[in-house]
C-alpha cells in the first residue's frame, strides 16, 4: 500500500512538472517503431537489417501473390496464362493484356512491380548504408565476415538491378537513399548493364562458399548463377556475347569451388527432391528463399497457383487460392506422353478427395459435377470442346495446373516447409550448355548434349530414356529452348529466355499471335512515375 | 469589448494488445484462459500469435479572441491561434491562424429607422485560415520497423529496415475561407432568412503521395501538395405564411449548391496525376470507380462508357477513337470521366400547420443532379452471377446482357430524389391540472415516400468525401419508420 501511494505522488509530481515543462514540447514519442540511433547494437541486429531486404525480395521474385516480376516473367510468355473464368478473373483486363502483349504505361500490375522492385533496391541502399557506418569491431564482427556481408548487399542490389534491366531497359540507378525528391535521370540500358556487371564482378569474388549455415542467403553460387545469367544474357542486352565468362561462371559452380549444401553442387537424382518441403538442403540449391511455415514466413503459392477450397481436398491441405495462373495447352503439348514432369508437376484430370476415389466436385461452370482440369481454355461446360478458345473464355477447371512445388499434407511434420528455389544446378546445366552451342555457332557439341542430358534424364523411366535421351544432332536451339521451357515451367524464368531465343515478339503459342514489335521487348516506365520525375524517359513506342 | 486568452493541451495515444491461440480441447474457458491452447507447443496447429501497438502525438494551441461592438451597428472579432502539432516537421510544427469577421446591423442605422417593412438587416463578412494535422503519427521522422522473419544461421528473427520515406518538411495544412453573408427579417418578421456565399480553398493539401522510385525507398510519401477549391451558396428562409387566432402556417427552407475542385495536385518538386478511390469488390476486381484529377470534381466516376451489346450479349464500350470494342479489347486510355456523385443542390422545405390543439408537420427533403453508381445492379442484376441469388433486373433491364460483370456508365443512373422524410399530426391537451403541465399525443412517419428515377433501394448515399454516390453491395436500407407518442409535462 506504501509503495502504490508513493508511486501516486510520484506520478502527480511528474505530471506537474511534465504539465509545466511540456507545455510547448511537441517531441514524437517511438513506441513500437525504432529510432535507427538505438539500433545496430549486436551482430544480430546487424544481420537484421542486412536481411530485410530478403523478405521484401520474396514479394516480388516468388509467385507470393503480387504482381511483381514472377507475374510478368510468366504471364507475358508461352507457358502461363491467367484467362478469365466465367465471372472470376477478369480484373480490368490485366491478365490479357500481358498474353496479348497489349499492355500500355497505364498498367496497375506493372506499377506494382516497379514499386515492389525500387523498394527493394531502396532497401539494399538504406542497409548498405547504415552497415557501412557500423563500428562492426565492436560487435565482435571479423572483417572478412562484415567484408562478405556489405558484398553480399551490392551482389543483392545487382540482381535487382538485373531484374529491372530485364523488364524496362532504360532505368535510373540509384546507389543511395533519397532525403529529397532526387528525380533520377534515365540511363541507357548500356549503362546499366556495365553497372550490374561491375557490381557482380566486384563484389562475388568477396561472397563466402555456400553452406547450411548461410542457407537462403547471398553466397558464391548464388553470385557466380547471377553472373553466369549476365552473361548468357549479354549477347541480347548489349550486342556483346559473353560465352566464355559464362561457361567460367558455370565452372566455378558446378566444381564445388562457391560450395554448396552438403559440399559439390550435385543435379538431384528425381523430380520431386529440389521442390519438396524438405528442400532446405536440396542438393541443387544455389540460392533459395529460405521459407519457413514453423518459422512464421511461409512460402505461399496459393494465391497465384492453387485453386479454390475445393481442390484443397485433392491435395489434403489447409490452403486454397484464387483459381488464378494456368498452364497454357500448348505448353502443356510441350511434353512427351512418357515425360514424367508431365504428371509430376502438375494437378490435370479428375480430381479425387485425396486418397480416395470420391470425386471433387466444381464450384462454378461445373457445380456439383466431378471436376476436371482439361487441357483447354474455352467454354467447354456451354458444349464448345473444338475451338482454340480465348483468354475471356475459360472456366473454373480451364488448363493444366501447378504442382510442382508440394507442400505435404496437413499431417505431414514439414508442411509448407518448402524453400523456393532461386538457382538451383540444372540452370547453370542449361547455361552452360547454351553458351557452349551458341559459341559454337549454334550447333550443340557432346558436351553440351552431355550436360542437357545430364538433367533429362531423371524426367524419363530407364526404358524410355535411350529414345528420349538428345543427340548432337537432336538437340538444336529450338529444341535446347523448348527443353528449358519443359524443365524450369513455374519458375518464372521463361520471359527472359524467350527474349534471347528471338521469340518473344515473334513467337506463336495458344492463341497469341506475334507483334513483331521490338519494342514490347521492354516495359513502358508506369506513368505514375513520369509524372513526378520529369528526367525519366519513356521507353520507346510508348 | 471583450477578449479572451487561453491555452490547450491535447495528447492522444493509442494502446492495443491482442493475443491468439490455437489447440484449444474445452470451451469451457471462452477467451478467459488464452494459454490452455495447445498451438505453443504443437506446430502442426495454426501458429498463435500475438500482437501489441502504442503511439501518441499532441496538439497544443494558444489563442486569442476579441470581440468589439460599436453602438450595437458594427461587430468585428479577431481570433488569432497559434497552434503546434507533433506530427510535422521539426521545424514546422508550428502554424498561425487568424480570422477576422465583421458584422454591419444595417437595420440599426438611423436612415432605416423608416424602412418599416426591414425589421432586421445584417451584412456579415469573415476570413478565416484554420490547419489541419489529420494525418498519421510520426511521418517526418525516419525509423525502423519490422519486415518479417528470416533466419540467421536456422533461427527466424525479425528483419529491419525504413518504415517510411520520412518528411521532415511536413506541415499543416491550411484552409482559408471566404464567407459573406446576408441576414434578414421582413414585413414584421414573416419573413426572415439567411444568405451565405463561401470560396473555401484548402492548400498544402496533406495526402500520402506517390514518391519517385528510385531514390526514395518506399512508394508513397506523406508531404503537402495539392489544392482543393469549395465555393457554394446557402439559403436559409422562414415564413410565416398565415396567421389566424386558430390557425398558423410556417414555411421553412433550407437550400444549398456547391462545387468541389481539385485546383492542383503539384508542388515545386511533387506531382501527381491523379487520385483513385473505391476499388470495385470482387468477383473480378473491377478497377477503382472514381479518379481525381487536377481541375475535376471531387466525386468523378470514371470508367468506360456503354456503347451497345454484341448480339450475343457481349459488351460492347467506346474506344478512345470513338470506334467500339468488347471488355477484352478496353485499356486505361480508354477510360474517362462518366459522372459525378456529389448532389450539386440540396434542399428541404418543411411546412408547418397548427389550427386550434392539432399540428402538422411535413418535411419534403431532395438532392438533385448526381449520379449514383448502382454497384447491386452491377454485380447482382447479372444472369452470370448464377447459381446465386439474382435480381429481378437480371432478366428484365438487363436481359439482354450475357457477360461477365463490367464498370462502366452502363451502371450510372441518375440519382436526383425527393423525399417526404417526417409527417408529424399532434394534438395537444389543455388541461386544468396542478400536477401536469401539459400533455401532446403525436403519430409521426419517418422516411414515407420517395420520389426519384432511381432503380435501386434508396437514392441517398454517403455524398461527401472522395467516395460519394456509391450504392455499394452491403446497403442497410433505411426503414420507415411510425411512431405513436405522448408527451406529458409534470
Amino acid at each position: 500500500m506504501k509503495r502504490y501511494f508513493s508511486e501516486i505522488k510520484r506520478t502527480l509530481v511528474a505530471s506537474v512538472l511534465i504539465t509545466i515543462g511540456a507545455c510547448t514540447n511537441l517531441d514524437e514519442n517511438l513506441y513500437s517503431e525504432l529510432e535507427k540511433d538505438s539500433f545496430y547494437n549486436s551482430r544480430l541486429e546487424v544481420m537484421q537489417a542486412a536481411l530485410r531486404p530478403f523478405t521484401h525480395m520474396q514479394a516480388w521474385l516468388a509467385p507470393t501473390g503480387q504482381t511483381g516480376y514472377y507475374y510478368h516473367a510468366e504471364l507475358s510468355a508461352d507457358q502461363l496464362a491467367w484467362p478469365q473464368k466465367g465471372r472470376h478473373g477478369y480484373d480490368g483486363g490485366d491478365h490479357f493484356r500481358q498474353h496479348y502483349h497489349t499492355w500500355t504505361a497505364n498498367e496497375n500490375p506493372t506499377r506494382t512491380a516497379w514499386i515492389l522492385m525500387w523498394t527493394g533496391v531502396g532497401y539494399i541502399n538504406s542497409a548498405i548504408a547504415d552497415l557501412n557506418e557500423v563500428d562492426y569491431a565492436a560487435l565482435d564482427i571479423s572483417e572478412e565476415e562484415m567484408t562478405a556481408i556489405i558484398a553480399e548487399l551490392h551482389v543483392l542490389r545487382a540482381y535487382h538491378y538485373m531484374k529491372i534491366m530485364e523488364l524496362w531497359g532504360n532505368v535510373p540507378i540509384a546507389t543511395e537513399v533519397a532525403e529529397e525528391p532526387a528525380n533520377l535521370p534515365t540511363q541507357p540500358r548500356a549503362e546499366v548493364f556495365a553497372f550490374i556487371q561491375a557490381e557482380l564482378e566486384t563484389y562475388v569474388p568477396q561472397l563466402l562458399p555456400y553452406s547450411t549455415a548461410l542457407v537462403g542467403r547471398v553466397s558464391a553460387t548464388a553470385g557466380y548463377a547471377m553472373l553466369a545469367e549476365l552473361y548468357l544474357n549479354a549477347e541480347y542486352f548489349i550486342g556483346t556475347p559473353m560465352w566464355d565468362e559464362c561457361i567460367a561462371a558455370c565452372d566455378r559452380i558446378i566444381s564445388g569451388e562457391a560450395g554448396g549444401l552438403g559440399g559439390t553442387p550435385q543435379l538431384a537424382d528425381d523430380l520431386a527432391a529440389t521442390f519438396s518441403n524438405t528442400n532446405q538442403d536440396a542438393s541443387e540449391a544455389l540460392f533459395q528463399f529460405a521459407f519457413s511455415r514453423q518459422g512464421g514466413f511461409v512460402f505461399d503459392w496459393a494465391a497465384y497457383l492453387m485453386g479454390y477450397a475445393n481442390i484443397s481436398e485433392a491435395l489434403d491441405v489447409g490452403y486454397s487460392g484464387n483459381n488464378a495462373m494456368v498452364v497454357i495447352p500448348t505448353a502443356f503439348d510441350a511434353y512427351a506422353a512418357d515425360d514424367l514432369r508431365k504428371r509430376e508437376w502438375f494437378l490435370f484430370g479428375p480430381q479425387y478427395v485425396y486418397g480416395t476415389e470420391t470425386p471433387i466436385l466444381g464450384t462454378e461452370e461445373w457445380n456439383e459435377q466431378p471436376f476436371v482440369y482439361v487441357n483447354s481454355i474455352r467454354r467447354e461446360s456451354e458444349g464448345d470442346l473444338t475451338s482454340e478458345g480465348g483468354m475471356a473464355e475459360g472456366e473454373e477447371n480451364s488448363g493444366a495446373r501447378f504442382n510442382k512445388y508440394k507442400s505435404g499434407r496437413v499431417s505431414d511434420p514439414n508442411y509448407r516447409e518448402n524453400h523456393y528455389i532461386i538457382y538451383r544446378l540444372t540452370e547453370i546445366y542449361f547455361n552452360k550448355a547454351e553458351a557452349i552451342m551458341r559459341r559454337n555457332g549454334g550447333v550443340a557439341t557432346q558436351e553440351a548434349v552431355d550436360l542437357v542430358n545430364a538433367c533429362r534424364e531423371r524426367a524419363f523411366s530407364p526404358e524410355d530414356w535411350p529414345e528420349a535421351r538428345y543427340t548432337t544432332a537432336t538437340l538444336t536451339m529450338d529444341e535446347l529452348l523448348e527443353e528449358r521451357g519443359r524443365e524450369f515451367i513455374f519458375e518464372g524464368k521463361r520471359r527472359t529466355d524467350i527474349i534471347r531465343f528471338g521469340k518473344f515478339t515473334h513467337g506463336t503459342w495458344w492463341d497469341h499471335q506475334p507483334t513483331n514489335d521490338p519494342n514490347k521487348e521492354i516495359y513502358p516506365i508506369p506513368h505514375t512515375q513520369i509524372a513526378i520525375n520529369p528526367n525519366l524517359v519513356q521507353n520507346p513506342g510508348y | 469589448m471583450t477578449a479572451l486568452l487561453g491555452y490547450s493541451y491535447q495528447y492522444g495515444t493509442v494502446e492495443r494488445f491482442s493475443a491468439n491461440n490455437n489447440g484449444f480441447t474445452t470451451d469451457g474457458f471462452l477467451d478467459w484462459n488464452l494459454g490452455a491452447g495447445s498451438a505453443i507447443q504443437n506446430t502442426q496447429l495454426p501458429r498463435p500469435g500475438m500482437n501489441s501497438f502504442k503511439d501518441d502525438n499532441t496538439l497544443v494551441a494558444f489563442f486569442g479572441r476579441a470581440n468589439y461592438t460599436y453602438k450595437g451597428k458594427y461587430m468585428v472579432q479577431a481570433i488569432l491561434r497559434r497552434e503546434g502539432s507533433s506530427r510535422f516537421g521539426a521545424n514546422h510544427k508550428w502554424g498561425n491562424f487568424p480570422s477576422v469577421s465583421m458584422g454591419w446591423s444595417v437595420s440599426e442605422e438611423s436612415f432605416m429607422e423608416d424602412v418599416s417593412q426591414i425589421n432586421e438587416l445584417k451584412l456579415r463578412v469573415g476570413y478565416g485560415i484554420t490547419g489541419n494535422q489529420g494525418i498519421p503519427n510520426y511521418q517526418s521522422l525516419l525509423t525502423l520497423g519490422t519486415g518479417g522473419v528470416y533466419p540467421q544461421e536456422g533461427v527466424y528473427y525479425q528483419t529491419y529496415g525504413p518504415a517510411r520515406n520520412p518528411n521532415p518538411n511536413l506541415r499543416w495544412e491550411q484552409k482559408a475561407e471566404w464567407n459573406v453573408g446576408l441576414d434578414f427579417a421582413l414585413w414584421d418578421n414573416r419573413i426572415s432568412g439567411a444568405l451565405d456565399v463561401y470560396d473555401r480553398e484548402t492548400k498544402d493539401l496533406l495526402y500520402n503521395y506517390n514518391a519517385q522510385q528510385p531514390a526514395f525507398v518506399r512508394d508513397l510519401i506523406y508531404t503537402n501538395v495539392g489544392s482543393i477549391r469549395n465555393r457554394g451558396v446557402e439559403l436559409q428562409l422562414s415564413a410565416i405564411a398565415m396567421q389566424r387566432e386558430d390557425f398558423r402556417w410556417n414555411i421553412d427552407f433550407a437550400g444549398n449548391t456547391n462545387s468541389n475542385k481539385l485546383t492542383k495536385l503539384s508542388a515545386d518538386v511533387f506531382q501527381a496525376n491523379w487520385l483513385e478511390f473505391y476499388g470495385l469488390p470482387s468477383p473480378g476486381a473491377l478497377g477503382n470507380a472514381f479518379r481525381l484529377e487536377e481541375g475535376g470534381e471531387v466525386g468523378n466516376f470514371y470508367g468506360k462508357r456503354f456503347a451497345g451489346f454484341t448480339e450475343e450479349g457481349g459488351w460492347l464500350f467506346y474506344k478512345a477513337d470513338g470506334s467500339t470494342g468488347t471488355s477484352t479489347e478496353m485499356n486505361e486510355n480508354d477510360l474517362t470521366v462518366i459522372g459525378n456523385g456529389v448532389p450539386r443542390y440540396q434542399a428541404s422545405l418543411s411546412n408547418s400547420f397548427t389550427y386550434k390543439n392539432f399540428d402538422l408537420t411535413v418535411l419534403l427533403r431532395g438532392k438533385f443532379d448526381f449520379d449514383i453508381l448502382n454497384t447491386q445492379d452491377l454485380y447482382f442484376g447479372n444472369k452470370r452471377w448464377l447459381p446465386n441469388n439474382l435480381l429481378r433486373s437480371a432478366i428484365t433491364t438487363h436481359n439482354r446482357l450475357n457477360d461477365e460483370p463490367q464498370y462502366s456508365d452502363y451502371y450510372l443512373e441518375r440519382g436526383d430524389f425527393v423525399k417526404l422524410d417526417n409527417v408529424t399530426l399532434g394534438y395537444s391537451f389543455r388541461l386544468n391540472s396542478g400536477y401536469i403541465r401539459n400533455m401532446r399525443v403525436y403519430l409521426t412517419g419517418r422516411n414515407l415516400v420517395t420520389i426519384t428515377g432511381y432503380s435501386g433501394i434508396d437514392p441517398e448515399l454517403q455524398d461527401t468525401g472522395f467516395e460519394a454516390g456509391v450504392d455499394a453491395r452491403g446497403f442497410y436500407p433505411r426503414t420507415q419508420s411510425w411512431t405513436l407518442g405522448l408527451n406529458v409535462g409534470f
